[in-house]
């Protein structure tokens, strides 16, 4: 009898190691199935931010955007931007107060976000620079 | 007499379950092995894949080759040409030497893989091509040809396509600049 006893507690702890197994072999197949790596889709969110502020700087669209105070050109092309991807664009002055803020509409971050600040400067009318910051932001959907 | 053959018995029950248990589990495994393999190889080819885009890519908007007048060259492959880069500085396309890459791709097999290996693509199963496009959506620039002719557009758009797309100023004007390269 007592034999017995210890055949069946042995039995249950096998069936408790079977089973672990089992949830194991199941939880490393779910996770490889549902894998996917994010360096590159990182750094193609971190690409598209600094394309964006790199042309907008270079063909002055910044700078017109803080002279006029317009921000839908920014917008036009940050709608332009894959589909996949939501991106706001923030321009700040040297003490650090939003001026512009463009935005793609309808758009909600579900996956992971890049972040880029630029400074650039802009000739005033009396021949002195105002700086002013670009902050770009961009994540998936 | 008794005692033993209870022993006996009880030894033979479990190692029967313990048998059954191990050919339970290695089933599991054998059924479940390739199945992870599998997916570890497609994952790692696809990773391979975008790397190779994210790169050419990256090579194209950033740099402007090397050597840095290689679009005036009269012979352009891997003897007089290290890298193909097509901006005057980063992002600022620069017109002439995006025409001499789109017309260079384009106008034979040969051509097409020098290009292609100058972009770094080195595999030779992979197929690239290449587009600039404005805003609005018309096409200014493209390379649409593949040795096997087999392109189009419908096949290149599968997701076993790593498109990367950028922008870059042409002219001062954003445009939109895409890479697809894929496995044929």
């Amino acid at each position: 009898m007592f034999g017995l006893s210890k055949a069946f507690i042995f039995t249950l702890d096998a069936i408790i190691a079977i089973v672990l197994c089992t949830i194991l072999f199941f939880l490393a197949y779910s996770i490889l199935a549902s894998f996917q790596y994010s360096t590159v889709r990182e750094i193609s969110l971190f690409d598209a931010c600094a394309d964006v502020l790199t042309s907008l700087e270079k063909n002055n669209t910044l700078r017109d955007a803080v002279y006029y105070s317009r921000n839908s050109e920014i917008r036009t092309i940050l709608t332009n931007i894959s589909s996949n991807i939501c991106s706001d664009l923030v321009i700040y002055s040297s003490s650090n107060q939003p001026l512009l803020i463009a935005q793609r509409a309808d758009c909600n971050c579900t996956g992971s976000r890049s972040l880029l600040v630029r400074s650039f400067v802009i000739p005033n009318d009396n021949g002195t620079l105002s700086a002013y910051f670009a902050k770009m932001e961009a994540c998936y959907k | 007499m008794v005692n033993r053959m209870k022993k006996a018995q009880l030894f033979s029950n479990d190692i029967i379950f313990a048998i059954l248990l191990v050919l339970f589990t290695f089933t599991l495994w054998l059924t479940l092995r390739e199945r992870v393999l599998n997916i570890i190889t497609t994952s790692d080819d696809r990773r391979q894949l975008d790397e190779a885009a994210s790169s050419a890519m990256s090579q194209l908007l950033e740099s402007s080759g090397v050597p840095s007048n290689w679009d005036r060259l009269s012979t352009i492959d891997d003897t007089t040409v290290s890298s193909i880069g097509i901006v005057s500085d980063r992002n600022n396309l620069d017109s002439g030497k995006t025409s001499v890459f789109v017309s260079t791709a384009s106008s034979d097999d040969t051509n097409y893989t020098i290009t292609k290996q100058l972009l770094g693509l080195n595999r030779e199963s992979y197929k690239f091509n290449f587009t600039v496009s404005s805003l609005s959506g018309n096409t200014i620039y493209s390379i649409n040809y593949t040795p096997s002719g087999d392109y189009n557009a419908s096949y290149a758009a599968t997701n076993t396509t790593a498109f990367v797309e950028r922008f870059a100023l042409l002219n001062n004007s954003l445009v939109k600049v895409t890479l697809g390269v894929w496995i044929e």
